[in-house]
């Protein structure tokens, strides 16, 4: 049973693993360039051009190729067998696959040719080759494309168990893709409607502003598009692997409805010091993204909650020396605690990110890139990691190469993050140093950045050899003949309390319409006073 | 009821670590907000 299915997870895991490997070579290069150390001369021979086609590789390959490929590859795995049952349109989700690997392939020519160095956010009046955007397009409808073949799954077991609820992972994953599909209908509005069009010369102009909060509208939920895959590990696999049980499966359920429900209408958190964006707006998506904290600490009580259960249950006492029951030798678990440990400090940078007036002292200086590093780079990337410690075992049928190589990378990444991400908050905030910059040769650079912009550099070194351990250990683990001498099975905790769960937390209905209804009360206003005042008259720039 | 204390302990260790979690959080905040607060009024 799902050999099929587990060989297109073994596919997508492969490009995104693979896109990383590209994508995060370049990231220490960026921070030793900070210090001074231009590597990026010796790369002009192969055709790098600057360190801004640089940043726009890292950044795209890591944050939307990695992610993506490994999420739709990871519920491709996790759906059928949280509910018991083949995925039932095989051949879309293969589609799926290629449409994907069509677009990567479409986007990526144009940024290695330098027509499309226009970092990841790609904001208008940058402008790229129009191929680009229809690679993005096309990456961002294959997964459109796997979401429909999950649904099809999800309905067909609803008809054959009326009256069942859906097993959790199912849910979780399925709610995690609709949230993404209505969240890039932003995105895709902008680049179908505005940016392809005028990046073809059909359109003489843009309209910066309105890109902008399409963009957002898109960009924020992307994070949750992120962590909540890693949120299904941490609230339903993590208590497996460590001996204990989900402290509560209707609270989990809670949990991702609200994420479905208050991701999207907080977009202009982002758009704080946008001077086209009425303050009143702004403060309504304050408001909401501070909302997002319920959620948030309902997930850090939950998922603590369950490690403790098993903690306690491996022997465990005390008010905390149940943490060292843990099971720190399985490089699985310490790969997804670390990350937790490293989200809790960017979501304490986040609500700094989204208060209004804490905002303006940290806004595009390195402050961000320190927070991003924590979330997409930490909570959602090592918490991958830690799942392909088991995963690509299970899918290789071929134990881990080197369990203490896997400990090693997990905690090579912890410390050079704390040291990167350390370095660029403190910088950001106390000098305002600016973000996406060649800061090696600004003339405004100040000797008193030096002992952050070193620390950073050094810790982005040892995330470069935490990244060469996990590639050695990925390709030692599919590259030696051992076999499995015992199948892996995919860890899924059992509930902790014998809890009836509500049947307004298995209804699609009622969330959906909350969903809706929040999008139309914070975007419609805005969004329709920005089209009515359009203005398509920025020209295209292409600075480096 | 006593049962159910018996076989479903309150999380100490959890709340404890969600209280260092929050005085972390206010502490940080803050020093971020003293930050803004220091570099004074402009307009």
């Amino acid at each position: 049973m799902y050999k099929k299915t587990d060989k297109l997870t073994g596919w997508y895991l492969f490009v995104g693993m693979v896109s990383l490997f590209i994508g995060g070579s370049l990231g220490p290069l960026q921070k030793l360039e900070h210090v001074g150390i231009n590597l990026y001369r010796a790369l002009n021979s192969i055709g790098l051009a600057s360190y801004y086609q640089g940043l726009t590789i890292h950044a795209v390959l890591n944050a939307l190729v990695w992610t993506t490929f490994f999420i739709v590859g990871f519920f491709t795995f996790i759906i059928p067998r949280s509910l018991e049952k083949e995925l039932v349109w095989p051949k879309v989700q293969w589609l799926s696959f290629i449409l994907m690997v069509i677009g990567l392939v479409m986007a990526a020519i144009p940024i290695l040719m330098n027509l499309a160095t226009v970092l990841f956010t790609f904001y208008p009046p940058l402008m790229a080759s129009p191929f680009f955007y229809i690679g993005l397009v096309l990456v961002v409808v294959g997964s459109w494309v796997g979401g429909y073949g999950f649904y099809a799954t999800l309905v067909s077991w609803r008809k054959e168990h009326k009256g069942e609820k859906t097993p959790f992972i199912a849910l979780a994953a399925n709610i995690t893709m609709v949230m993404w599909q209505i969240a890039t209908l932003g995105v895709a509005t902008e680049l179908l409607v505005f940016v392809i069009p005028w990046s073809f010369g059909l359109i003489e102009g843009t309209d910066p502003q309105l890109n902008r909060t399409f963009f957002w509208f898109t960009g924020h939920p992307l994070v949750y598009f992120w962590l909540l895959p890693a949120y299904i590990s941490w609230y339903a696999m993590i208590p497996k692997q460590v001996g204990g049980k989900m402290f509560s499966e209707p609270l989990a359920r809670l949990v991702f409805w609200l994420f479905l429900a208050m991701s999207i209408p907080v977009g202009l958190h982002h758009q704080f010091v946008d001077p086209g964006v009425p303050e009143g707006w702004k403060v309504v998506h304050f408001a909401l993204t501070f909302g997002l904290f319920i959620p948030s600490m309902i997930t850090a009580f939950s998922v603590i909650a369950s490690m403790e259960i098993g903690g306690r249950a491996n022997g465990g006492t005390g008010l905390f020396s149940w943490i060292r029951k843990l099971p720190w030798g399985d490089p699985s678990f310490t790969a997804q605690n670390l990350a937790m440990i490293l989200f809790a400090f960017g979501g304490i940078g986040g609500l700094t990110n989204a208060s209004y007036n804490l905002n303006l002292a940290i806004h595009n200086t390195m402050w961000v890139p320190g927070h991003f590093h924590l979330t997409v780079g930490s909570a959602v990337t090592l918490t991958f990691f830690g799942i392909t410690y088991w995963l690509v075992p299970k899918l290789a049928n071929k134990p881990l190469f080197s369990r203490k190589m896997g400990l090693w990378q997990a905690w090579t990444w912890f410390i050079g993050m704390v040291l990167m991400s350390n370095g660029l908050h403190v910088i950001g905030l106390n000098f305002s140093v600016p973000r996406r910059t060649m800061l090696g040769v600004a003339p405004y650079a100040s000797s008193t950045w030096q002992p952050q912009l070193i620390e950073a550099a050094i810790g982005g070194i040892i995330l470069g050899i935490s990244g060469l351990l996990y590639y050695a250990n990925m390709i030692g683990t599919v590259a030696q003949k051992k076999q499995l001498e015992e199948p892996i099975e995919m860890p899924v905790a059992e509930q902790y309390h014998e809890e009836k769960i509500p049947a307004w937390l298995d209804n699609w209905k009622p969330w959906f319409a909350i969903t809706v209804l929040l999008i139309l009360v914070a975007y419609g206003p805005i969004l329709f006073d920005m089209l009515s005042n359009i203005q398509l008259t920025s020209p295209g720039f292409k600075p480096w | 009821m006593d049962e159910d204390k018996k076989k479903y302990k309150v999380p100490s260790g959890t709340i404890a670590i969600l209280i260092i979690y929050i005085i972390l959080i206010i502490a940080l905040w803050g020093s971020a907000y003293l930050t803004l607060l220091s570099r004074g009024v402009t307009g």
